[in-house]
């Protein structure tokens, strides 16, 4: 989850760290969507 | 009517006197002879002074008899007997009877028998002496004084002239009577004067004068003059004593005559009118009377129909009917048609009748009365058309009515009937003794009026297709005294009505009243009181009153209309598809006097939950008004009372509810639509509601008063503080803030100053605006002094530290239900540093030499200036653009160099993750495994 | 949901958005009394949204655009749907 560049020298080391945290879309959600949407006709 | 037969009976009784006088003189001719004659004949102290005594004549000095000698009732002198001896003998009869003068007293018994000084004469056809002919041939009576004693009254009268049962003749007659009965009706003090002349033929010819006082049962005369000639047949049955025959046409002339209307208890009710109360009228006309055998009938003379006539052109004709006559009586059945003109007696118009009675059973009549527009009693009226059908008699009348009228305009006091059409069935019963007249419902037919526009004061009422219906019995009582009294009740109903006073307009389907209303007319005062049940009506076009259901009394006198209403229930609901309140059930009572309704009521669900109470008062006269409401403590409860139920504009707006609030609301009104103004105070009692709209998942804890200077549209006259325990805007919650805001009345909320403490620091909205319908915002958070450790200790990574201050701002744009950050930019105040030595640090090590170089720079990474960049939905994915520059260790040979770095930091994170982290920061394990995976993902988009 | 937003579903005034809520379809006239229902509806989905994006550590977004992806597939023929861009198609 990270990239790093390093330079060297007498400019100051840049460092670019690109952190994501990222979800994976779980099956076992869908399922209870799709219970969510039919026990509630009155708002699906 | 029955009376007048017996009038013509009365003056024809002379005849038979006539006959009585003659059949004296059949007596012999010589005085003793003539003494013992009259007392055979039955005369009491017959005294006869014979003068002389020749062959063909023979004068009487006097003639008397009777029981009192000293004033004999009967006294003749001078009487003169010509004759020719072979008649008198052979048939009894004299040629001629002349007599100068005299006096007769005689007495007509009630069973018809007729006596003189003694001599009685069964009037009817008995006796035999009735069918010989007359025992003279002339008779000339100079000036004889009559005295008749009758069972219907005494009289006295001067009777002269000449007859003869062959050539007829002449009489003329002239007397006066104390009393003279005809049936019911009396004549008293009455002057007769009359001619009588009896023809060759048999024709009787009568003119006759009468003056006196009339009194008869519905109809008194004072100083009348009649005046009667007619002629009639034959006066020789009557002589022969068979009056049965007689056959009689004449006409009766009323000349004058004053009619007291206090005694007339009938024209008191047609001429009883309230500004000037008719003393007299007067009475003229001729009547046209034909008397036969079997029955006798009197019609209109044309050209003078018997007519009442009080001042001020007011009259009451009584004329034919096409050619019928006014009155008939054939043998036991009478019938009456006549057609009454009044004028102004009491109104204008036309009444058409006939009427039956069969021998003494009641009188059955059938009348139409037609008037046209006139004013009757203050009222305009269009038309009016009455047609009735029933029975009369002296007990009363009572008979079915069709009645259709229509009102122009009608003014009582301060009340004005206008343009109103009534028709309807009715039931009508008068009773002469209460001089009451009864209306009532016929069967359950009701009284239709199809459009009515009702004043009072300023108001002004419609009436559209209203019925009135016997509700227990359609009532309308209405008793003439001075002025009618009346009483009614029923029941009220219509279609549509609208009541209109300056700007206030109620309109709609009106309520059932049920109601008894009574009207005084000593007193001019009229009460009412009754009930009134549903109804479906809009105040204005904006508030609707429904299923009202209520009582109320009222009284109205020249001082004004007084009114009590006790409401039980109405169902009071804001007009239109959309309402912004829900409709309540108010119940209450109202007060009206003089012109000033004072009123209080409840207010509750229609689920039956107390909302609150109010008082008011409106000037009816000026059109202002005042209404205060107090809802007292309202607890919301998830199942119980909730805002957007009471307030529906509230939907989607405020979720479920829980807290309290109490409020106090003021409300004024004018004449003009600008004057209607409202305030409110409100105290909110820890609130905590789902909202406000979707973005915002719950504001908690709102507590404080508000004061609001206006309700429509809502407006603060000055800023109004409250505080917020907590508002969850997705990932970014803010707690114990206070928020100072005001409305400025143009549907928007101006937040002045809204601040929270946040991470050591504050964050707060400072004069930002927002739309109240909940559309789109944009609202600039500014932060000061935000501490990094702090901020640092909540993200709650393991291994993570810092410390620093920062300020900045958080622009937040509410749209379509979500909230995004858009430019949020924090900068340093000052240096800071930032340490990880967390997990991912490790695994990072193991990815390579850049990663290991870059998280130990991050061990121990000090800036002089950071640089955060914030935006993203508040709901979804925040995306944090970090830059440090400062000093970092950077490991060389096996040693570690603090050296220079700018050190970005791209975090695409959702908040709310960072939060789970919070909650996941006791599982490390899972810690490790987000790093390597985001670590995969990273791989493969380089590849 | 109630008769007034099937019906309104069913005339294409409203429709499923990709963000996994009611809106209103751009240019259709909406009653003031139907964009209250929107809300109220679309209020109840959030809270919804939220106890299941919690449950399972997820963000309301991500949740409420799943939900979308089977509330589109769901609209029967003639409502009207939103896709990401925006844009209003008539299914």
């Amino acid at each position: 989850c990270t990239t790093v560049r390093l330079e060297g020298g007498d400019k100051p080391i840049e460092v670019n760290l690109n952190v994501k945290i990222d979800q994976e879309v779980r099956v076992k959600l869908d399922r209870e969507i799709e219970d969510l949407i039919a026990e509630n006709p009155d708002i699906f | 009517m029955r009376g007048l037969w017996r009038v013509i009976a009365g003056l024809l009784v002379f005849l038979p006197l006539l006959a009585g006088g003659v059949y004296v003189f059949r007596a012999p001719l010589v005085g003793r002879a003539l003494e013992t004659g009259l007392a055979a004949a039955g005369f009491e102290n017959p005294v006869v002074r014979v003068e002389q005594v020749s062959f063909r004549r023979l004068e009487i000095a006097r003639l008397a008899a009777g029981r009192d000698q000293a004033s004999p009732a009967l006294d003749l002198r001078g009487v003169s007997v010509e004759y020719a001896p072979r008649r008198l003998i052979a048939e009894r009869r004299a040629d001629r009877i002349a007599v100068a003068e005299g006096r007769v007293a005689a007495r007509l018994s009630p069973d018809g028998a007729f006596s003189i000084a003694g001599m009685t004469r069964a009037a009817e056809r008995g006796g035999g002496e009735a069918d010989a002919a007359l025992p003279f041939g002339a008779l000339s009576l100079g000036a004889l004084r009559l005295v008749l004693d009758t069972p219907a009254g005494a009289g006295e009268a001067r009777l002269s002239g000449a007859f003869s049962p062959e050539e007829g003749g002449a009489f003329a007659l002239s007397g006066r009577a104390a009393a003279l009965g005809f049936g019911e009706a009396m004549l008293t003090g009455a002057v007769v004067e009359g001619e009588l002349a009896l023809a060759r033929d048999g024709a009787v010819c009568l003119a006759a004068r009468l003056a006196g006082d009339v009194a008869a049962p519905q109809l008194a005369l004072r100083d009348a003059a009649l005046a009667l000639d007619g002629q009639g047949r034959s006066w020789r049955d009557i002589l022969a004593g068979d009056a049965g025959g007689l056959v009689f046409a004449g006409r009766i002339v009323v000349q004058s005559a004053d009619v007291p209307v206090a005694e007339s208890p009938l024209l008191a009710g047609l001429f009883a009118d309230e500004e000037r109360p008719e003393e007299m009228l007067s009475l003229a006309g001729a009547l046209d009377i034909v008397y036969g055998p079997d029955g006798f009938s009197l019609a209109a003379a044309p050209g003078a129909p018997p007519a009442l006539e009080g001042a001020g052109g007011r009259r009451l004709a009584v004329e034919a009917r096409g050619g019928e006559p006014l009155f008939e009586r054939r043998g036991a059945s009478r019938r009456a048609a006549l057609k009454l003109s009044l004028t102004r007696a009491p109104f204008d118009g036309a009444l058409d009748a006939t009427a039956v009675r069969a021998g003494d059973g009641p009188w059955r009549f059938d009348l139409s009365a037609r008037l046209p527009a006139q004013t009757v009693a203050g009222a305009a009226l269009d038309s009016l058309t009455v047609s009735a059908a029933g029975e009369g008699s002296a007990q009363g009348v009572a008979a079915t009515l069709d009645v259709a009228a229509a009102v122009k305009a009608a003014a009582y006091g301060d009340w004005r009937v206008e343009d109103a059409a009534l028709r309807g069935a009715l039931r009508a019963a008068y009773d002469p003794q209460a001089a009451a007249f009864v209306l009532s419902g016929a069967d359950d037919e009701c009284v239709l009026l199809d459009r009515a526009r009702i004043g009072f004061a300023e108001g002004r009422a419609r009436l559209s297709e209203a019925r009135l219906c016997p509700g227990e019995g359609l009532l309308l009582e209405a008793i003439w005294r001075k002025g009618v009294e009346a009483t009614l009740a029923g029941r009220l109903e219509a279609r549509a009505a609208s009541w209109r006073l300056g700007q206030t307009r109620i309109e709609g389907a009106p309520p059932a009243v049920a109601f008894r209303a009574h009207y005084d007319p000593l007193a001019r005062a009229a009460t009412a009181a009754g009930s009134f049940a549903g109804g479906r009506m809009t105040l204005n076009g904006a508030i609707l009153a429904a299923d009202a259901l209520g009582r109320f009394e009222a009284a109205a006198n020249e001082e004004g209309l007084r009114a009590t209403a006790s409401l039980e229930r109405a169902r009071i609901a804001q007009t239109g598809a959309a309402p912004m309140i829900a409709p309540v059930l108010a119940a209450g009572s109202a007060r009206l006097e003089n012109e000033r309704l004072s009123f209080d009521f409840a207010a509750s669900t229609p689920a039956g939950r107390r909302l609150g109470a109010g008082e008011g008062a409106h000037d009816l006269r000026a059109g202002r008004g005042a209404a205060r409401f107090a809802t007292g403590r309202l607890d919301f409860t998830p199942a119980g009372l909730q805002p957007a139920a009471l307030a529906p504009v509230l939907k989607g707006i405020v979720g479920t509810t829980t807290g309290a609030l109490a409020g106090d609301i003021d409300f004024a009104w004018g004449p003009a639509p600008e004057d209607a103004r409202s305030a409110a105070a409100f105290e909110l009692f820890d609130l905590t509601f789902r909202g406000p709209g979707v973005a915002v998942s719950q504001t908690a804890g709102l507590t404080g008063k508000i004061a609001l200077s206006s309700l429509i549209p809502l407006a603060t006259a000055e800023p109004q503080t409250v505080s917020i325990r907590r508002i969850d805007i997705g990932a970014l919650p803010l707690e114990d803030g206070v928020v100072r805001f005001a409305l400025p009345g143009d549907e928007t909320l101006r937040v002045i100053e809204a601040e929270f403490p946040w991470f050591g620091g504050r964050v707060g909205a400072y004069d930002a605006a927002a739309s109240l319908s909940g559309g789109a915002a944009f609202i600039p958070l500014q932060a000061n002094e935000i501490d990094l450790k702090l901020v640092l200790e909540f993200a709650d990574v393991d291994g993570l530290s810092g410390e620093g201050r920062l300020n900045g701002v958080l622009p937040i744009r509410f749209e379509g239900g979500r909230a995004r950050i858009e430019g949020g930019e924090f900068v340093s105040a000052g240096p800071g540093a930032v340490r990880y030595a967390g997990p991912a640090a490790e695994s990072a090590s193991a990815a390579g030499e850049q990663a290991n170089v870059a998280f130990s720079i991050l061990r121990d990474l000090r800036y002089e200036s950071l640089r955060v960049l914030v935006d993203g939905p508040l709901d979804g994915r925040l995306n944090f653009r970090m830059t440090f520059e400062g000093s970092g260790a950077v490991p060389v040979n096996e040693q570690f160099v603090r050296a220079p770095v700018i050190y970005r930091i791209n975090l695409d994170a959702a908040l709310l993750d960072l939060l789970n982290q919070a909650v996941l920061s006791s599982d490390v394990r899972r810690q490790i495994e987000l790093g390597r995976q985001s670590g995969q993902e990273a791989r493969d988009r380089r590849e | 949901a109630s008769p007034i937003i099937e019906q309104a579903k069913a005339d294409c005034v409203i429709g499923e958005q990709a963000d996994g809520y009611l809106g209103v379809v751009a240019g259709a006239a909406a009653s003031d009394e139907l964009r209250r229902e929107v809300r109220a509806i679309n209020q109840q989905r959030r809270a919804a949204y939220e106890r299941l994006a919690e449950r399972n550590g997820v963000t309301v977004e991500v949740t409420a655009k799943l939900a979308a992806r089977q509330l589109i597939d769901r609209a029967p023929s003639g409502h009207c749907v939103r896709d990401d861009s925006g844009a209003w198609i008539r299914k």
